[in-house]
């Protein structure tokens, strides 16, 4: 999964996680976001497919700060 | 159509969204005087714009364009269609200005719905007291559209859609 963090005024940054770690480190404190990462692994092509380029979850903040998570 | 009632559609949805042209053209990487033109009818966006215009207004290409909310909710499919398409949109804007878009394939909605219709996802956000149980059962009658339209006390106001995606 790919992570995009971008506070206005500073470099952009980005971090691409395997998604195996994150539901590993998720499976315990959130087993249901743990599941369905995995769901969304085991489907990745197809929802990517689905997502036409849209992130999964966009937060955009009042100040311009900018958090993507996409597949 | 012509550029005048874009104008109009585009003047008012950004003012309903309560953004300047200035916020519009930050988001849209355009400059302010490029908005300014699209809503005095001088010029029409760029066709790659179009999509980025609409998500940033929460609308499709098609309210866009044609200016016509379209109708809140239709039903598409008999019971028990194919559901792999079906996406779950959640539109959360904050009073302070802050913004949440969350594109969920409905067979994860499904799966992250605990036994108390409660989406384990959702953590203390504003959505945590919306039975999603009730929402499956309506995407999975064939309903889609806006489900649900929520403005808080707080002033928060949380939209649900469920979109067929092509």
């Amino acid at each position: 999964m790919r992570i995009k963090i971008h506070k206005k005024g500073r470099p952009t940054f980005r971090l691409a996680l395997p998604t195996g770690m994150i539901v590993f480190f998720l499976k315990r404190e959130s087993p249901g976001l743990a599941r369905a990462i995995r769901s969304l692994k085991k489907n990745k092509k197809r929802i990517k497919k689905l997502l036409n380029g849209e992130p999964l979850i966009q937060v955009i903040s009042k100040e311009g700060d900018v958090v993507e998570i996409r597949l | 159509m012509d550029n005048k009632s874009f104008s109009e559609t585009l003047i008012r949805l950004r003012k309903e969204k309560g953004l300047t042209q200035a916020d519009v053209a930050e988001r849209l990487s355009v400059s302010p005087q490029a908005v300014s033109k699209w809503e005095k009818g001088d010029s029409f966006p760029d066709v790659s714009l179009l999509a980025p215009l609409a998500r940033l207004f929460g609308v499709s290409v098609d309210e866009l364009l044609s200016g016509e909310k379209p109708t809140k909710v239709e039903v598409v499919e008999p019971e028990g269609g194919d559901l792999s398409k079906v996406f779950l949109r959640i539109r959360v804007d904050s009073k302070e200005g802050d913004k949440i878009r969350v594109n969920l394939p409905f067979e994860i909605v499904e799966a992250c719905t605990g036994e108390n219709g409660k989406l384990e996802i959702s953590g203390d956000g504003p959505i945590k007291n919306i039975d999603f149980r009730k929402i499956i059962e309506l995407v999975k009658k064939g309903v889609v559209g806006e489900l649900v339209s929520i403005e808080s006390k707080d002033g928060d106001i949380v939209k649900i859609y469920a979109e067929v995606v092509q």
